[in-house]
C-alpha cells in the first residue's frame, strides 16, 4: 500500500499541507487534554507511549530498527531535532543492543518532561507548576487549543472517512490503542472504523508494528504488576 | 598484549534498576494481600469450632514447610518464564494450554470464593462492633453490603489504597497479633504451657484434612510474589527470598497465635470456647486496650483482604481478556489503570452472594466465610498441586540454569505430598464443613472444581480448533499480542488503494 511521506505536501484528508508535528509531539497532544493540559492516562502508560513515540521518530527517520525484539541503530547520523539527537546518542552509547521493553521503560521515565520541553521550545505549550501537590510536577498547558486538538481531529477524520494513512499517522493510531487511550480519544467511532485502524497498524512494516505491540504489552503489564 | 578496556556501563540498566523492587517491598506486597488478622481472628477460631480439632497450630507448621518446598520449583520456573504471573500460566507452559485454561477456570472460581467469603466475616464483626461501641443495631448483611459498596467504588476507581497506609495497617496488625499471642501464653490454662497442639504427630487423626485446609487458607496470597518477578531488583534472588520470608513470617504468626489460644484456653476446652465465642476468643486474650485495638484492626484487615482479593480477581480476568480466552471487554481499563469491567463483574457476583445468603438466612460466619473460604483454599491447593508437576514437565522440556533440586527433586516431592494432602482434604471435607458425612455440601463444594476444570479444558480445546491465535497466546497475559502475531483479515478491498481525495 503506497504510503505518504511525513512532512510532504500531500497530507491526509482535505486539509492543506501544514508543517507536521513530530510523532512524539502529536502523541503528547493526543494524550493530554487540549484545554487544561491534564494527562488522559496514568503516568506510567503515558511515559511508555511517549517513549515509544520517540523510538518511532527515530524509526521513521531510518536511524534505528527493531530486530528480534532488540533496538538496533542502523544509521548514527544525528537527526535535526535536538531531542532526537539526545535519544540517538543514548542509543549509540549503550554497550549492547537492549530489548524494546527496556528502552520503553527507560525513555518512559523522562519522556513526558522532555517532550513537554521540546513543545515549549517551539512555543506550543506553556509550563506551569502544578497547583496541588501532584506527583507529576509540571503541567504543560497548550498555547493554542485548536492546535493541540488538531492531531486527534485529523486522525478521527481520516479514520472515519477511511483515508489512506501515512506511516506516522498509522503509528500514532496504534500507540493510542497501546497506551489505553482508545476510549478517551477514539470514542464514538464505529466498530468498522476501529477495525480500519487495526488494519492500518497491522500492515505497517514489521519493526514499526513490533514497536506498537511491545508498547501495548508493556502498558498491559503495568496493570498486572500493580504498578499502574 | 594490550589489556582490553573495561566494558562500558549500561546507563539504561542502571536507571531501570533504581526503579526495581527490593525484598522488603515484595514482602510487604505479599503480606498486605494476606491480611494476617483476618485469619487469626476469623479463620482460626472458626476452624477450632467447626472442625473440633485442637491441632490447628501443627497444621500451620506442616503447611508452611510444604509450601516452602513448593516455592523452590515455583520460583525457579518464574525466573525462567517471561511474564508468567499466575498459576494457570505455569500450568499452560508445563502441561499444555488446554489444561492451562482448566487451571484458569479453577483459579477464577477459587479466588472469587475467597473474596466473597470475606463479606461473611465482615458482617457479623461489624454488627457486634457497632452494637457495642455505638449502639447501632443492624443485620450482618447491612454491614456486608456497606463494605461491598466501598470495595466496588474503590475497585472502579483506583484499587490500591496507597502502599504506605497498607504498610502501616499491616505493621499494626502484626504488632497486635504478637501482643495477643504473648498475652495468651502468659496466662496458660492450668499454669502449664502445653506444646501438644504444635506436635505434627497429633495431626494423624481422622479429620486432619480439615485442619490442613484451614492452614492453606491462611497462606493464600503467598504466590503473589512471583507476579513481581519482572519488577524485582535481583531476578534470581529477590522473589525467592521474599517468598520464603513471607512464608516464615506467616507461619510464625499463625502457629503462634493459634497455639496461644490452645495454651490459654486449654487443649481440651479450646474447641468449646471457640464454639461459644468465635472471634471474640482472640480479643479476650488481651486487656481492654489490646482487645479494642484488635477488633478495630480486624475490621480494617478484612477490608484490606477484600480489596486485595477483589483486585486479584480483576487482574486475573483482565489477563484472560487480553489473551482472548475470556471476552476482550474484560481487558478494558480505567484511566487509573484498573481493570474496570472485570472489577464490575466481580462486584456483581459479590452482591448476588450476599443477597442470597441474606434471603436464605444462612449463617454468615460459618456458611459464607468458613465454607466458601476453605473451599476457595481447596481450589488453591488443587492449583498448587498441578503447578508442581507442571514445573517438572516444563524443565524436562526446556534447558535452564537451574539445579536438579530446583527443577526436579523438590517439585516431585512436593507433588507427591500435595496429592496426599488433596486426598486427605477431600475425604475429610465433611469434617471441614462441620456437617454429617456424605452431606450434599461436602460433595458439591469440592465438586465445583471438577466442573470448572472440565469446562476450562473443554473451552481450551475448542479454542485450539476455532481460534488458534488465541490458543497460542494462552498463559501470556498482557504479552498475548506479542506471541500470537495474528494476521489481520483484509475486510475491504478499498483499503488497499490510496484515497483520491487528497
Amino acid at each position: 500500500m503506497p504510503r505518504v511521506r511525513p512532512g510532504s505536501a500531500q497530507c491526509i484528508g482535505r486539509y492543506p499541507a501544514v508543517s507536521r508535528l513530530l510523532l512524539a509531539d502529536e502523541f503528547f497532544f493526543v494524550a493530554h487534554n487540549d484545554v487544561t493540559g491534564k494527562p488522559r492516562q496514568h503516568a506510567r502508560a503515558l511515559g511508555l507511549g511517549l517513549g515509544a513515540a520517540l523510538l518511532g521518530e527515530m524509526m521513521l527517520l531510518r536511524r534505528i530498527t527493531i530486530d528480534r525484539g532488540s533496538v538496533v541503530v542502523i544509521d548514527g547520523h544525528p537527526p535535526g531535532d535536538l531531542l532526537g539527537h539526545i535519544v540517538l546518542d543514548q542509543l549509540l552509547s549503550e554497550p549492547a543492543a537492549l530489548d524494546v521493553r527496556s528502552w520503553l521503560a527507560y525513555l518512559g521515565q523522562t519522556a513526558r518532561q522532555r517532550v513537554g520541553e521540546r513543545l515549549e521550545r517551539f512555543g506550543r505549550v506553556a509550563r506551569t507548576p502544578a497547583r496541588r501537590l501532584k506527583r507529576s510536577g509540571t503541567h504543560w498547558i497548550p498555547v493554542s487549543m485548536s492546535d493541540a486538538a488538531m492531531p486527534t481531529a485529523l486522525l478521527r477524520h481520516a479514520l472515519k472517512n477511511e483515508h489512506s494513512l501515512d506511516d506516522q499517522t498509522a503509528i500514532l493510531a496504534g500507540l493510542i490503542d497501546a497506551a489505553g487511550l482508545d476510549e478517551t480519544v477514539l470514542w464514538g467511532l464505529s466498530h468498522r472504523t476501529l477495525q480500519y485502524r487495526d488494519w492500518n497498524v497491522a500492515t505497517l512494516m514489521t519493526p514499526l508494528r513490533d514497536l506498537i505491540i511491545e508498547t501495548g504489552a508493556a502498558v498491559g503489564n503495568t496493570v498486572l504488576t500493580h504498578r499502574a | 598484549m594490550t589489556p582490553t578496556p573495561p566494558p562500558r556501563a549500561s546507563v539504561v540498566t542502571a536507571a531501570l534498576a533504581r526503579d526495581r523492587l527490593g525484598v522488603r517491598a515484595v514482602v510487604f506486597f505479599v503480606m498486605s494481600g494476606i491480611a494476617p488478622l483476618t485469619v487469626v481472628a476469623g479463620a482460626i477460631p472458626t476452624a477450632y469450632a467447626v472442625t473440633g480439632m485442637a491441632s490447628i497450630p501443627a497444621a500451620f507448621l506442616v503447611v508452611a514447610i510444604l509450601l516452602a518446598l513448593f516455592s523452590v520449583g515455583y520460583v525457579a520456573m518464574a525466573r525462567n518464564v517471561k511474564n508468567a504471573g499466575a498459576f494457570y500460566a505455569f500450568i499452560a507452559r508445563g502441561l499444555g494450554r488446554a489444561v492451562g485454561v482448566g487451571g484458569a477456570a479453577v483459579a477464577v472460581v477459587a479466588y472469587n470464593l475467597l473474596q466473597v467469603a470475606l463479606y461473611g466475616a465482615f458482617g457479623p464483626i461489624a454488627a457486634s462492633y457497632a452494637a457495642d461501641k455505638f449502639g447501632i443495631h443492624a443485620q450482618w448483611w447491612t454491614w456486608s453490603l456497606g463494605a461491598w459498596a466501598v470495595v466496588t467504588v474503590l475497585g472502579i476507581m483506583r484499587v490500591e489504597v496507597t502502599g504506605r497506609i497498607l504498610a502501616v495497617l499491616l505493621s499494626m496488625e502484626l504488632l497486635v497479633t504478637i501482643a495477643l499471642t504473648l498475652e495468651g501464653l502468659r496466662h496458660p490454662a492450668g499454669h502449664h504451657i502445653s506444646v501438644a497442639s504444635l506436635e505434627p504427630t497429633k495431626l494423624a487423626v481422622h479429620g486432619v484434612g480439615a485442619a490442613l485446609a484451614v492452614a492453606i487458607l491462611g497462606f493464600v496470597g503467598f504466590e503473589g510474589a512471583a507476579v513481581l518477578t519482572e519488577e524485582a531488583r535481583h531476578p534470581r534472588r529477590t522473589v525467592a527470598i521474599a517468598t520464603y520470608l513471607s512464608l516464615g513470617l506467616i507461619a510464625l504468626v499463625y502457629a503462634g497465635a493459634s497455639w496461644a489460644m490452645a495454651v490459654h484456653y486449654g487443649d481440651a476446652t479450646v474447641v468449646g470456647v471457640a464454639q461459644e465465642q468465635g472471634p471474640g476468643m482472640v480479643f479476650a486474650l488481651g486487656g481492654r486496650f489490646l482487645s479494642s485495638a484488635g477488633q478495630t484492626l480486624y475490621i480494617t484487615s478484612l477490608f484490606a483482604a477484600m480489596l486485595a482479593f477483589h483486585s486479584f480477581v480483576g487482574r486475573y480476568m483482565y489477563a484472560l481478556g487480553r489473551e482472548g480466552v475470556l471476552p476482550r471487554v474484560l481487558s478494558h481499563t480505567s484511566r487509573k489503570g484498573s481493570p474496570k469491567v472485570a472489577s464490575a463483574m466481580q462486584s456483581a457476583l459479590g452482591f448476588a452472594v450476599i443477597v442470597v445468603y441474606a434471603i436464605e438466612g444462612w449463617n454468615p460466619l460459618v456458611n459464607l466465610f468458613f465454607w466458601l473460604g476453605t473451599t476457595g483454599a481447596f481450589g488453591i491447593l488443587l492449583l498448587i498441586t498441578v503447578t508442581s508437576i507442571a514445573v517438572v514437565t516444563y524443565f524436562a522440556r526446556h534447558n535452564s540454569a537451574e539445579s536438579l533440586w530446583h527443577r526436579s527433586v523438590a517439585p516431585v516431592i512436593t507433588f507427591v505430598l500435595l496429592v496426599m494432602v488433596t486426598w486427605l482434604v477431600i475425604t475429610n471435607y465433611a469434617t471441614l464443613l462441620g456437617v454429617p458425612p456424605g452431606s450434599a455440601a461436602a460433595r458439591w463444594l469440592p465438586g465445583i472444581y471438577y466442573i470448572a476444570a472440565v469446562v476450562g479444558i473443554a473451552w481450551g480445546l475448542i479454542l485450539k480448533g476455532t481460534k488458534p491465535d488465541v490458543y497460542k497466546a494462552i498463559g501470556w497475559g498482557a504479552d498475548a499480542a506479542v506471541v500470537n502475531n495474528k494476521p489481520f483479515a483484509h475486510l475491504d478491498p478499498h483499503w488497499a488503494s490510496p484515497n483520491t481525495e487528497v
